[in-house]
């Protein structure tokens, strides 16, 4: 198997955190490069939303401008996902080559594993829906973290890292987030009607790092792990590296086109993108 | 187990296209559908939008993915299913029929050259799954 490709590490704005692995992902669309990991963070509190998301009946967008919170909508499917105290990863890669040609349910299996390892190397004890044989819940609550989906990791029965995908003309992208920590009150305020606790969830669904005593782990301490936890399941080491060029430019175009836009970020609109080969 | 309707064409991205004269009416795949798992919703162009072959012409999400659809042939879209606002399930239960996508006027009936018979998507599944 070939090296992997690391993007270290750092801190983004809102819109230039999705523009980046946007980029990513549509120039792994186009020819072959090395799947590549990412981890980033957030320079300000951010609500982002799914695909399909209705932000205005999903996101309490008043108490979001009164906040000064980011809105900003992905490029995958899913749910609602508050940024503070968390860490991101995306992955992207080829659904032609090993590991990923398995298929969608692989893919996410795949990374959930890699997930896994890293985290268990903090000393945590998981579990993941579906590598047990159970099936996961199909989440229709506008929350990501209400329940678990197959190939989610689970501490103790509760979510701590969500995670969702896109997938086109043989690349795909799968984003997730690892709770650092977890505000209870963030959900309330900052996601409309009874999205972020419904009636039926599970109860108390969400656990985070310094939920299960690892406080003093950082975002890169996690993602130092979470590196370790891929480079053991691939057995290949990853190469740190900078973007490239081409998509530094691709995704400067996507930050000002797309999402530092409300069309695509409220609307959802404007968001397709082609290129000529 | 998937099916492939004889009278259809089809994409190695897994949409079809069933051609009646100058028109082509577009779906994704019975095999698409099962990978996809349920079919959550779709977006779709509106009519008269342009769509080109093997472009985008819009988006599909199950439970957690999206997915780009590849549209077979190039194009004005003529009708849009607008079924799939009230049950975008029949894309999962019924994808050669009722769960049609959109009807596009063809600007040039040979891109047709370029797509699988059934036999062709089948073996193209076929080797995918082998290679899995």
């Amino acid at each position: 198997m070939k090296p992997w490709r690391l993007i270290p590490f750092r801190a983004c704005d809102p819109f230039e955190a999705m523009a980046v692995d946007e980029a990513l992902y549509r120039l792994q669309g186009r020819r072959e490069t090395a799947p590549t990991l990412r981890f980033f963070g957030w320079t300000r509190r951010t609500v982002s939303v799914g695909y399909f998301q209705d932000v205005r009946r999903e996101v309490n967008l008043d108490a979001c401008r009164a906040e000064s919170v980011a809105v900003v909508r992905r490029p995958t499917g899913g749910k609602a996902v508050i940024h503070d105290g968390d860490l991101c990863y995306s992955v992207t890669g080829r659904t032609d080559s090993p590991p990923f040609s398995g298929g969608l349910t692989d893919t996410y299996r795949f990374i959930g594993r890699c997930l896994a390892r890293g985290l268990e190397g903090l000393g945590l004890v998981l579990s993941m829906p579906g590598e047990d044989g159970a099936a996961g819940d199909v989440n229709r609550d506008a929350f990501c973290f209400t329940r678990p989906a197959r190939y989610e990791i689970l501490v103790r029965g509760r979510k701590i890292c969500g995670s969702a995908q896109s997938r086109s003309r043989g690349a795909f992208l799968q984003q997730g987030s690892l709770l650092l920590d977890f505000r209870r009150d963030l959900p309330d305020r900052l996601l409309k009607r009874s999205a972020a606790r419904p009636a039926d969830a599970p109860e108390d669904p969400v656990t985070s790092l310094r939920g299960e005593g690892l406080g003093a782990v950082d975002a890169e301490s996690a993602a130092s792990s979470l590196r370790a936890g891929f480079e053991e399941v691939l057995g290949v080491p990853l190469v740190a590296g900078p973007l490239t060029g081409e998509e530094v430019a691709l995704a400067r175009e996507l930050g000002e086109e797309k999402y530092g836009t409300e069309t695509w970020n409220l609307e959802g609109k404007g968001g397709r993108w082609t290129f000529e080969s | 187990m998937a099916v492939f309707p004889e009278d259809l064409l089809y994409t190695r991205e897994h949409t079809w296209v069933r051609v009646d004269g100058n028109q082509a009416t577009i779906g994704i795949t019975d095999h698409a559908q099962e990978k996809l798992g349920e079919i959550l919703s779709v977006e779709l162009p509106a009519v008269d939008t342009y769509v080109e072959q093997d472009e985008s012409f819009g988006v599909i999400e199950s439970t957690k993915t999206t997915t780009e659809l590849i549209s077979p042939v190039s194009g004005e879209v003529v009708v849009v299913n607008d079924d799939l606002a009230d049950d975008v399930g029949i894309i999962n239960s019924d994808p050669y029929d009722t769960g049609w996508m959109i009807i596009v006027e063809m600007d040039d009936p040979s891109e047709l050259d370029n797509l699988l018979d059934a036999e062709g998507y089948e073996d193209f599944v076929e080797a995918d799954e082998e290679a899995d």
